[in-house]
């Protein structure tokens, strides 16, 4: 009998799995805070990929100081790392420190999560480079370009669900 | 079989008087025709199963906008249901390899239904935990059904999906890992099968190799997991791994002797990085006393050109001149494959010899290569090297069709 039913519950619970993915998105809109961050510039080469638009933002570099924990940490390639965030006075969400381990936050600030890694900076090592996972919008093909001409100067809003899920409300040129 | 095939022969064999036309009657009774017919179609869906697949990914990649995001959602959930349901339909009535890839088809979907989410919800993936995810439904139906269509899939998913992880997050997925080898590993182990022991060890070979490049170790490390690998052939109470396991281990070593003759006879060694031998060496000779003991545990004479290979000669850039090292590296080559070969012939094993043969041959190839190609202008020396290759392994072939003749191989 369980061999018989084996394949439905399978079936089952990838269904389940898959609702969960969507259901886990829309539950952002409902509990989420909504931030705004500044993009910035990035290699017209590579921000295109057919059916996505890679952006960068304000927010995904900061100088090593602002890391609170062992840098040494951050030479091994990239690190989990909790980054607080707190508005500044036009409203752009923007870094007020790196974490190793996660921190308790003001009302105002939010913290994300992203993968940490050491780069050179302007004239010396002490730059972090950090991905959140947002880096990526996805656009329908051959829309992109368009918004190719606008990435470098956009705000993007998003929305930060209190158990750290993440994403891209929309973009504004 | 073929019938056709049999009457005739069974023909040759009534008019030397080994066998009456009543038994050859009987015995063709014994084939019927059906099974052959059955393995011709049987390929055909599966290779329909590959193209709308490969339909199914391209429809996602192409993004298709005007369907609201909840709508494309029930469509990909209809689709995977549709076929495990018609997949099951098919396989209950005795239609094996529709009903198989039916379901391949529906384990198909349901990761594309996953990248395909990501794609309608901006959901970036941070590592490859997808492919994780994805390989569950590959694992229940390979130990339901033990069939090898979903092994070759699951193997597909879980190396790929750590070359993905690799590739795109600079990572190494260690769930996925883990993954190949209880699932991949585990069924090879329970179901033994030539082809599958191989698939799991040169797919183990490869996760190991992207961990070592990944991380950032010295690759002659992946060095000793190739004599780790000999090593365990020894000692290993499983038959089904015994050959993959001493084969890619020796194939490993013998790469390795390859590329260093390369780097140290060029002039790219300057920056040549050796792995700390406070560590390597210790790891090194543990292996080395294991593989000696596991040797004797078996009884048999430990030759000691099999461990030739595994010598870490390359130690020796630090009191000679690298061009020297490189050099004893194409002779250990050189001896290693002749005694690969003169065993093989000893044995009279096809494949100990066919494998010989071919380790021979690119030794002998690559010396030429790089001994001949600044002496000589170049279309002599490909015309040349050419006309050397045929000459050696005509010389070979035909050596091994004379052992092989008289009493055929004994063991394979």
């Amino acid at each position: 009998m369980t061999k018989k039913r084996g394949w439905m519950i399978a079936a089952l619970l990838q269904v389940l799995f898959l609702i969960f993915i969507a259901g886990s998105y829309y539950s952002i809109d409902y509990f989420g805070k909504e931030i705004k961050i500044k993009t910035v510039p990035v290699d017209p080469r590579d921000l295109l990929y057919g059916d996505y638009v890679t952006l960068r933002y304000d927010i995904s570099t900061t100088p090593l100081k602002n890391y609170k924990g062992n840098a040494d940490e951050l030479d091994r390639g990239q690190q989990k790392a909790y980054v607080v965030l707190q508005p500044n006075k036009e409203g752009y969400y923007v870094i007020k420190n790196v974490y190793s381990k996660k921190p308790d936050v003001t009302n105002n600030q939010v913290v994300l999560t992203a993968k940490a890694e050491k780069v050179w900076g302007e004239n010396s090592f002490d730059q972090i480079q950090l991905t959140y996972g947002f880096e990526r919008y996805y656009v329908q093909e051959n829309t992109g370009k368009e918004l190719e001409q606008q990435a470098k100067d956009m705000d993007v809003i998003i929305s930060v669900a209190p158990w750290g899920a993440h994403k891209i409300v929309e973009l504004n040129p | 079989m073929n019938k056709q095939w049999m009457r005739k022969e069974g023909q040759k064999w009534i008019a030397d008087n080994i066998i009456s036309e009543d038994q050859l009657d009987l015995i063709l009774e014994r084939y019927p025709d059906s099974n052959d017919n059955r393995k011709v179609t049987g390929v055909l869906p599966i290779l329909a199963s590959v193209l709308i697949g490969i339909g199914i990914l391209s429809f996602i990649a192409s993004n298709w906008g005007e369907i609201s995001p909840i709508a494309r959602l029930s469509l990909l959930i209809v689709f995977m249901l549709g076929f495990y349901y018609s997949g099951e339909r098919y396989l209950k009535t005795g239609h094996r390899s529709l009903g198989t890839s039916l379901n391949l088809l529906g384990i198909i979907t349901f990761g594309a239904s996953i990248i395909l989410l990501g794609q309608t919800f901006n959901l970036n993936a941070v590592d490859a935990r997808l492919f994780v995810f994805w390989s569950l439904p590959a694992i229940f139906y390979l130990f339901r059904d033990r069939h090898r269509l979903y092994f070759f899939l699951l193997g597909l998913l879980t190396v790929g999906g750590q070359f993905y992880s690799i590739s795109e997050f600079q990572s190494f997925s260690y769930l996925l890992c883990i993954v190949f080898i209880v699932a991949v590993g585990g069924f090879v182990f329970l179901y033994p099968s030539t082809l599958k022991s191989w698939v799991f060890t040169i797919g183990f070979s490869i996760q190991v190799l992207m961990f070592i490049t990944v991380n950032d170790i010295n690759l002659l490390w992946f060095f000793l997991v190739g004599f780790a690998l000999f090593t365990s052939s020894l000692w290993l109470e499983k038959k089904v791994f015994k050959q993959p396991f001493n084969r890619v281990g020796t194939l490993i070593a013998f790469g390795f002797a390859y590329g260093l003759y390369f780097l140290l006879t060029n002039e790219f060694s300057a920056d040549f990085d050796l792995p700390n031998p406070y560590l390597y060496i210790p790891v090194l000779v543990v292996l080395f006393a294991l593989s000696v003991l596991g040797k004797r545990m078996e009884n048999i004479y430990m030759h000691a050109w099999e461990l030739l290979i595994f010598m870490p000669f390359f130690y020796l850039v630090k009191v000679t001149d690298p061009l020297i090292v490189g050099i004893v590296y194409l002779i250990i080559m050189f001896v290693y494959s002749g005694f690969k070969l003169a065993e093989g012939y000893r044995n009279e094993s096809r494949s100990q010899i066919n494998f010989g043969i071919i380790l021979f041959l690119l030794v002998c190839l690559m010396g030429y290569f790089n001994l001949a190609w600044s002496f000589i202008p170049k279309s002599i020396f490909f015309l040349l090297g050419g006309v050397l290759l045929f000459i050696l392994n005509a010389f070979l072939q035909r050596k091994k069709k004379q052992i092989l003749k008289n009493g055929g191989p004994h063991h394979d």
